[in-house]
């Protein structure tokens, strides 16, 4: 059996423990100095520093873990981050009910520990769960490989607790898997950026544990097998956990990676029918602790925070696009003489693409080219090796590749939104001109939720400017 | 001839689509809870753009609005506010697009709930919302409910099947929440509209996530010999992480009940039965099934049966399906209520409800979605009895404290409507129902979308009133609707 690193060590994936050494997250602002971080141990305090926010419309920047710091655009204004990673524990935990309960700063690393000594399974998995808090992968509603079996974030939380601009403390949902008293406020919340409240605390539905999982690696040799492959193993009876295009850079063909979980007879019947579907042999079968670390690894592929040289970007589509998608940003990539590394999610059409410049590799200052250093973290900070840490050394050399960049994630996008999807900016490189915006052009619904953000934050303090729309 | 409100939506969809004599009303101003109210008119839509027509009119001359679909409703979220006007959607019951590569279906919401997944069974694939009702209620009505159904333990209801809609907001607007993508850019709107209860405005299309359908399903009926035993046994089910696709509860006044008017094999001695299904691929069902069947008989359930064939199958769900109409057969009325608990409460919920009951001095029958925790005590009387229709909504009322205490909620699937806007101030608290005021606004500003439905009034919340009686206002506002109508004809 190939080493699995021979999965995830590619180009563009960083190796394991990698995730440790990307370079700390700046916030998105367009403040260049850092801003104080206010770390809030209880709701009570958070309550209390929403309502003096409000009060004198101090803007604040909410955060988590920070990795998904670059995700959306920079805040309009910022005069204090609140970070919730003081936030922490578990003020209930049911396993015969199947409920967990963590406070928005626990690590969904944590959480998911927690949820195994309880013999259940947290069905979340999202980019780098050692440093992502539940809070934020909440707001943020990120979600990867096994969405597939999972669904999305906002189906698995039962519950929230959060804290409103004006200071006031609310809880929606609770700990029953049915419950429409009242709207559904709970579905506002998940992923709403943090632009409505500050979650403090939320309520998941947990899974009975798997009694075995396995994980098919199939090699695609062209993108038309590819397409055939997903779409029977999509059309038949199996019901994968994971059903994910992997790239492995350096000019290879990706990989399609399926998984499944489950009773071991009904596990070992997907994986035949797997091999039977596939024309070709698969690379590897990677069974239980094995196909644990790849999901684990996957997680971790691209960098965390704000990167110089390298954009992420996260496409929704029609499942019948994903590969479709692939093909197009490997050409434009090609064309514009960008590197790429992409996962697509085949059964939930959602692609995740790293996009960076090439070659001119140089060594990058520890605050990275913006100028702005890490709000919180140990300063001097440094990058990895690969193309994360590539920086324009030259400006003008720079602004043409910034410019391949943007053009190559416009067309992108443009496709994504033709094909009746989306782009958005997961990774906001500093290079990246900021009249690029995270989100695209917001939808009609946009009114609406510029009337939900004037009434629950009417001072505009929470995130100014980072979601849909400039909300 | 003088402008009046009716004569401007008889020229939008014709004289034949609006009714407004008070025999024709009289059939739209009940819906399936105890309340009534009399619609000023009824109005029959057949599109997207005549449903905006409609409620611009209506916005003009300030008049609220539900829309309705086959008035399935239990919580009286379907009825007309006083003095409004009922859309009725039914004609708006077309499939526009199937696409099935990307397991995307797009209908209008006036359509039947069974017809969506009867058009999809040729091709191997279902819509996974299948409340009990699911021959007679609508799409629309199952969005505005967030409708459940006994398969949701294992699928989810009905916001998790939904990813965007097609809406008509009450100043008119037409706009899309969400996308066919499982993921969209903005705040999550379609979430928040689907269980609006009609509140938020209309919706006219939807878009659904299918589901392939299971290679096999098996259907045990657990026989139990107390209810307490029935209730231990989804309990343990549930603990131990078997996740059977269906785990509903029947008791022996339902029982016989259905055997009574329907005869589907239930076993009319039996204290309560579990109906429990197991889907998915063959060998899943097989070792999943032996499962649940050790830990049934490990806490000592009285029997266990196989259905052998489909049509076994057919019946003990026709009979499942059945059973609210069935017990109509045993009382003139009935109140459902449709708490919720956790699961570990299940036994305990169940004790309680009987000595309420019992307290209350009225039979109670239950049958349920014992796998999600979702009681629907089902209270019996007779309502032309004052002191009887008293005491069932003292109870029920009970029965829903009874819920919350135990750390679940006061409805499940049927909605907080008109019967238990009052009961509101149970679950909420006041910043809690103010953050919802918001929501309301922030979509209808108007206040013309079915109000007075789902949340307490702002006025009410002002007066800091938590009157938990539950909101029984028919009679009074069926007198006022009588009196704005005659002013409106005038």
């Amino acid at each position: 059996m190939p080493d699995r690193q021979g999965y995830t060590s590619g180009e563009w994936a960083s190796s394991p423990t990698a995730e440790q050494q990307q370079v700390q997250p700046d916030h998105p602002s367009a403040d260049q100095t850092a801003p104080p971080v206010l770390r809030p141990t209880d709701e009570n305090q958070v309550a209390a520093l929403l309502a003096s926010a409000s009060a004198d419309g101090t803007a604040l920047a909410i955060r988590g873990g920070g990795t998904k710091a670059g995700w959306g655009n920079p805040l309009r204004r910022l005069d204090h981050i609140l970070s919730t990673e003081e936030l922490r524990g578990f003020s209930h935990a049911d396993a015969d009910n199947l409920t967990l309960s963590a406070a928005a700063g626990t690590t969904i690393a944590e959480a998911r520990a927690q949820a195994e000594a309880m013999g259940r399974v947290l069905p979340l998995d999202p980019r780098f769960p050692s440093r992502a808090t539940v809070g934020g992968v909440v707001a943020t509603a990120d979600q990867g490989a096994r969405s597939a079996g999972y669904g999305g974030v906002r189906d698995v939380v039962l519950g929230v607790r959060a804290v409103l601009a004006d200071g006031s403390v609310v809880k929606f949902g609770g700990l029953t898997m049915k419950n429409v008293a009242g709207y559904d406020m709970t579905k506002l919340f998940v992923g709403s950026f943090g632009v409505l409240g500050v979650i403090t605390e939320v309520t998941f539905r947990l899974l009975p544990r798997p009694q075995s999982q396995c994980l098919v690696i199939l090699p695609l040799p062209s993108y038309p097998e590819a397409k055939t492959t997903i779409a029977r193993i999509l059309d038949s009876y199996l019901q994968p956990l994971a059903l994910e295009v992997v790239s492995r850079g350096s000019g290879e063909t990706p990989y399609l990676l399926a998984g499944f979980a489950g009773h071991p007879a009904a596990v070992a019947r997907s994986v035949r029918e797997v091999k039977d579907i596939h024309p070709a042999p698969p690379e590897a079968i990677l069974s239980d602790s094995e196909a644990e670390a790849l999901y684990e690894a996957l997680a971790a592929t691209g960098p965390a925070g704000t990167v110089a040289g390298t954009v992420g970007t996260r496409a929704s589509l029609p499942l019948s696009r994903v590969i479709d998608l692939v093909e197009a940003v490997e050409r434009l990539a090609a064309q514009h003489g960008l590197s790429l590394a992409f996962r697509g999610n085949a059964a939930r059409g959602m692609v995740d693409l790293f996009l960076g410049l090439k070659e001119q590799k140089a060594s990058t200052s520890a605050a990275g080219p913006s100028g702005a250093t890490s709000a919180d973290g140990p300063s001097g900070a440094t990058s990895t090796d690969g193309p994360f840490a590539t920086t324009p050394a030259d400006p003008a050399f720079a602004g043409t590749r910034a410019a391949h960049l943007a053009a190559c994630l416009s067309a992108l996008r443009a496709t994504a939104v033709a094909w009746g999807g989306s782009l958005v900016v997961t990774q906001r490189a500093p290079l990246l001109p900021p009249s690029f915006d995270a989100w695209g052009d917001p939808p009609s619904a946009v009114i609406i939720m510029r009337r939900l953000k004037e009434r629950f934050d009417p001072q505009g303090v929470l995130n100014p400017g980072r979601f849909v729309g400039g909300i | 001839m003088p402008r009046t409100p009716l004569r401007e939506l008889k020229v939008i969809v014709g004289n034949e689509n609006v009714l407004d004599h008070p025999v024709d009303l009289a059939t739209y101003e009940y819906d399936a809870c105890l309340a009534r109210q009399d619609p000023l008119a009824v109005v029959f839509v057949r599109s997207t753009e005549e449903v905006a027509a409609v409620v611009r009119v209506l916005a003009r001359w300030g008049l609220p609005f539900v829309a309705r679909g086959c008035g399935t409703n239990l919580s009286g979220g379907s009825l007309a506010p006083p003095g409004g006007v009922v859309i009725e959607m039914v004609h708006m019951n077309k499939v526009l697009s199937l696409d099935l590569a990307n397991r995307r279906l797009v209908a209008q919401t006036g359509i039947f709930n069974l017809d969506i997944s009867t058009a999809l069974a040729s091709y191997g694939y279902f819509y996974a919302p299948d409340p009990a009702s699911q021959r007679a209620c609508t799409l629309g009505g199952n969005i505005g409910e967030n409708a459940g159904g006994p398969h949701c333990f294992r699928y989810g209801v009905t916001s998790n099947h939904v990813l965007a809609l097609e809406v008509v907001l009450a100043d008119g607007e037409v706009m899309w929440l969400g996308s066919k993508e499982a993921d969209s850019p903005g705040l999550d709107l379609t979430g928040v509209f689907v269980g609006s209860e009609g509140t938020l405005g209309i919706a006219t299309t939807a878009v659904l996530r299918l589901l392939h359908l299971p290679e096999a399903v098996k259907t045990l009926l657990v026989v139990c010999d107390s209810l307490e035993q029935g209730g231990n046994t989804v309990s343990a089910l549930v603990a131990a992480g078997l996740a059977p696709s269906t785990l509903e509860m029947i008791d022996n006044l339902t029982i016989n009940a259905i055997e009574d008017s329907l005869a589907c094999g239930f076993p009319r001695d039996a204290a309560a039965v579990l109906l429990v299904e197991v889907e998915g691929l063959r060998e899943e069902v097989l070792a999943v099934g032996e499962q649940v069947t050790t830990l049934c008989r490990q806490v000592g359930v009285r029997e266990i049966r196989v259905a052998r064939d489909e049509s076994e199958r057919a019946a003990l769900w026709r009979g499942r399906k059945g059973a609210f109409a069935a017990l109509s057969r045993l009382a003139p009325n009935y109140l459902v209520a449709d708490g919720t608990v956790p699961r570990t409460q299940l036994p305990v919920a169940l004790r309680k409800i009987k000595q309420v009951a019992e307290s209350h001095g009225l039979p109670v029958a239950n049958v349920f979605h014992a796998g999600d925790g979702n009681l629907h005590p089902i209270l019996l009387f007779d309502s032309r009895d004052p002191a009887q229709h008293e005491r069932v909504v003292a109870a029920c009322r009970d029965i829903l404290a009874v819920c919350t205490e135990l750390g679940g909620t006061i409805s499940g699937e049927h909605g907080i409507g008109l019967e238990k806007v009052g009961a509101m101030p149970l679950v909420f608290t006041e910043s809690e129902l103010r953050a919802q005021h918001l929501v309301k606004e922030a979509f209808d500003p108007g206040g013309l979308a079915n109000p007075g439905k789902l949340l307490p009034s702002t006025s009410e919340l002002a007066a800091g009133q938590s009157d938990q009686s539950l909101g029984r206002r028919d009679r009074a506002e069926a007198t006022t609707g009588f009196a704005q109508k005659g002013a409106l004809h005038a």
